[in-house]
């Protein structure tokens, strides 16, 4: 989808926020550590696939994806998918969210050491994406162009690529199909690594860059 | 309690988004632990893990032994994530597919996440801030050289090339940064010692302006 997280090559967002040191806490409130673990949680359980994540993250208003911090974004995400996979009642939720901000609810603790194990083995199983799957298209050093599709459902092909010719610099196996993955529908396309010139992306003029490279599924791809 | 008022549909669960985040996540914490899905101590662990045990420091060991190593170094660009398991650092070679590209005099390379915030967990642990923010993530594409010059105070010559990597698929991608000139007689804990997470990024060149 066009949505606002597509942000690759916009303009005026101006300044990064401060660097922070090699070895500073990367959670910068309490509730940020508990959402990484929430999310693990999801995705270690099956409630929901990392796509499906993604498609939640990109799905939110422009305004709230860019005023929201980020942790706050994702337990927003995590919430409605847990609910929509049937695992938590919205209005419960909020209940005890609104219980706990009183001071008036307790959070529910249990201890079980084989929970942690069981949810990073589903956490890898979503992240090692290869599967086995056809023959790719197109080989090392083939002119490829990326289709101009702008597709209102999840899509890893960001719009700055689009229409644009590059060359296959790696064929990286066959791997879970975003678009389709998000979906619900689970199946391994080819994927290659492209690169780009800074310039067919951008124009001359407008880039100091050289060169971009960029993961892109066959589907994305037509011969030039 | 009087917060019924209809919301748009497109909206999702709004009247979540007006309570203290800290409150949502311990609430859905808890519904997950009765559940069976989720327990206190495997909260408790990711939090520590992610503070103290995976970090930056894990890539730096990495790059200071393919300084050291020419062997490792080849099959450091082989095949990522099977030479950070060597090193005996807590990851196994199935967490993730790690890339690793290596900066040469003549090729800078930089790595991003446009659309979201992937990055090599394994090796350099969650991103910083400003990894995740839209400024980063939109300009590092087309201005590659004028946000590492006015961020970063990196400025790269004319003669060497900018690569970017925008890691858009679940392939991860980790700098090699080029090793400082002078280094000869350190050792492998003294290399590490030098190499900073922003080199591993791109956003940095050792030995220049950092070390």
């Amino acid at each position: 989808m066009d949505g606002i997280h597509d942000v690759g090559g916009m303009d005026s967002f101006r300044h990064l926020p401060p660097d922070q040191p090699d070895d500073a806490s990367p959670f910068h409130h309490e509730y940020e550590g508990v959402v990484q673990a929430l999310y693990l949680a999801g995705l270690g359980s099956g409630a929901f696939e990392l796509d499906r994540f993604r498609y939640e993250l990109e799905g939110h208003e422009p305004e709230y994806y860019l005023e929201t911090p980020y942790y706050e974004r994702w337990l927003t995400a995590i919430e409605s998918l847990f609910a929509e996979a049937g695992v938590v009642d919205s209005e419960e939720l909020r209940e005890r969210a609104r219980a706990l901000e009183a001071g008036e609810g307790e959070v529910t603790e249990e201890t079980d050491p084989e929970r942690l194990p069981e949810l990073l083995d589903g956490v890898r199983d979503v992240y090692m994406s290869e599967r086995e799957g056809g023959e790719p298209a197109f080989s090392e050093g083939d002119r490829v162009r990326v289709r101009k599709e702008h597709p209102s459902s999840h899509t890893r092909c960001p719009r700055y690529v689009r229409g644009c010719e590059g060359e296959v610099v790696a064929v990286r196996g066959t791997h879970v199909f975003p678009d389709a993955n998000a979906h619900g529908e689970e199946r391994a396309e080819p994927l290659y690594n492209v690169r780009f010139e800074s310039s067919e992306l951008w124009g001359e003029a407008n880039t100091d860059g050289d060169g971009l490279h960029i993961e892109l599924w066959e589907p994305y791809l037509s011969p030039p | 309690m009087a917060e019924e008022t209809p919301e748009p549909p497109e909206t999702p669960n709004p009247d979540l988004r007006d309570i203290d985040p800290q409150a949502r996540a311990r609430a859905l914490q808890s519904i997950l632990v009765e559940e069976g899905i989720l327990s206190t101590d495997a909260v408790d662990e990711v939090i520590s893990t992610y503070e103290s045990d995976v970090g930056p420091m894990n890539g730096a060991r990495v790059v200071a032994r393919a300084w050291s190593d020419p062997d490792y170094r080849e099959r450091l660009l082989e095949d990522g994530i099977s030479a950070v398991a060597e090193l005996d650092i807590g990851v196994n070679d199935e967490v993730m597919e790690l890339r690793v590209v290596e900066n040469t005099p003549e090729v800078h390379n930089v790595v991003v996440c446009t659309l979201c915030s992937c990055y090599p967990w394994a090796v350099l642990g969650l991103p910083p801030t400003w990894y995740k923010s839209p400024a980063y993530r939109s300009r590092v594409v087309d201005e590659p050289r004028a946000l590492l010059r006015e961020e970063f105070d990196t400025d790269l010559p004319d003669s060497v090339d900018v690569e970017v990597w925008d890691s858009n698929s679940e392939i991860r991608y980790m700098v090699l940064p080029q090793r400082p000139e002078g280094t000869e007689d350190l050792s492998e804990d003294g290399l590490a010692g030098l190499v900073t997470r922003n080199s591993m990024i791109g956003v940095k060149r050792l030995g220049e302006v950092e070390a």
